[in-house]
């Protein structure tokens, strides 16, 4: 009887739906009309990212504030030294993935917020959840409890390649930490002795404190927040950039944590006797 | 062809998200938001976006299914 009447609030999310998919689809019909990018910014030449490619920002911004105006960006752009793979040494950040080097160095109090936004929605998740006690799960088949043994150990392998070659091939920390998770969830359907809460608040504890410690120390040593104190090596090369390497090992296991934190909440569902 | 496929990869994250929201079983609809993360992080991927591509897959695909599994399993299966 209610699935024939006229739905108001249906109808309405159709037509908002409509209305997405229209402006989705109308950037592939343009031909050259509408916004466009400023011609002259094409080039990547005229724009300050340039110096974020060439890791030089600390010089260039130190060269335009003495001229104090931009006529001579372009002499500066043109003295500034190109980087080649696994020849350029002791750079400013020795990063060969350019967004790890601009999310963990030149940006790295944003990832700093990040981690507080996890932070805080675990720790909301946890408060709403330990009041409460559920009943536990049916004891896994068989056929899951095989498959699960066979793949974790793989899973976690890739997402410790993941947080180590953050500086070098795409990832970082937060996928490997979410891979991570997925390792702990198949772990609590297939292994019988398993971690407990009281050992993922050490790891998170510890990794949140020594980020933050590290990154005191850069604006101890170099004079500003997330600064990068410790040698940057060839470019390419495992152990390039060596602070950028620690602090995205530490991210992944902190997010990692707190996402199993989330996750054995949600499955054991009992009140902990670990927890106070 | 790049054409056809960013329309093929539009229709069907619009058909997907239809659904998840019109079907009464909620553990379809859960994992036609997996299945509709999965397509985003395809497109991240044809876009030259590995890491945004590498993260919706992991968090997207697998996690928030996850969260969500449980979240149906500890209250119930069916829309009213």
């Amino acid at each position: 009887m209610r699935e024939t009447e006229f739905n108001v609030g249906k109808f309405f999310a159709f037509i908002f739906v409509a209305i997405i998919f229209l402006f989705m689809i109308s950037p592939l019909f343009e031909e050259g009309s509408g916004l466009k990018l400023d011609t002259t910014l094409k080039d990547i030449k005229n724009r300050i990212s340039y110096f974020h490619s060439l890791k030089s920002v600390k010089e260039s911004e130190r060269i335009l504030q003495n001229y104090n105006d931009f006529s001579r960006y372009r002499e500066i752009v043109d003295s500034a030294k190109t980087i080649t793979l696994n020849e350029s040494k002791d750079l400013e950040n020795g990063s060969a993935n350019l967004v790890t080097s601009i999310v963990l160095d030149y940006r790295g109090f944003d990832t700093l917020g990040e981690l507080l936004v996890l932070f805080i929605s675990i720790l909301g998740l946890t408060i709403i959840l330990s009041g409460l006690s559920f009943e536990k799960f049916k004891e896994p088949s068989f056929l899951q409890i095989t498959g699960v043994k066979f793949i974790t150990p793989f899973i976690t392998l890739v997402s410790i390649y993941v947080f180590l070659h953050g500086h070098l091939s795409p990832g970082g920390g937060f996928p490997a930490g979410a891979m991570i998770a997925t390792a702990a969830l198949f772990s609590l359907i297939g292994y019988k002795y398993n971690y407990t809460l009281s050992t993922l608040k050490i790891i998170e504890s510890k990794s949140g404190f020594l980020i933050v410690f590290l990154a005191t120390c850069g604006l101890y040593f170099t004079g500003s927040f997330f600064g990068n104190f410790l040698p940057t090596g060839k470019v390419g090369e495992l152990f390039s950039s060596i602070l950028i390497l620690i602090i995205y090992s530490l991210v992944g296991f902190k997010v990692g944590a707190e996402l199993s934190t989330g996750i054995k909440t949600l499955y054991d569902g009992e009140k902990d006797a670990n927890r106070q | 062809m790049m054409f056809w496929i960013f329309i093929f990869i539009f229709v069907l994250s619009i058909i997907l998200s239809i659904v998840s929201i019109l079907v009464k079983d909620l553990l379809y609809s859960v994992l036609s938001l997996a299945l509709l993360s999965l397509i985003a992080s395809i497109l991240f991927l044809i876009l030259n976006a590995p890491d945004v591509a590498i993260t919706e897959a992991a968090v997207g695909a697998a996690l928030t299914t996850v969260i969500y599994i449980f979240g149906i399993r500890r209250t119930k299966r069916e829309d009213e």
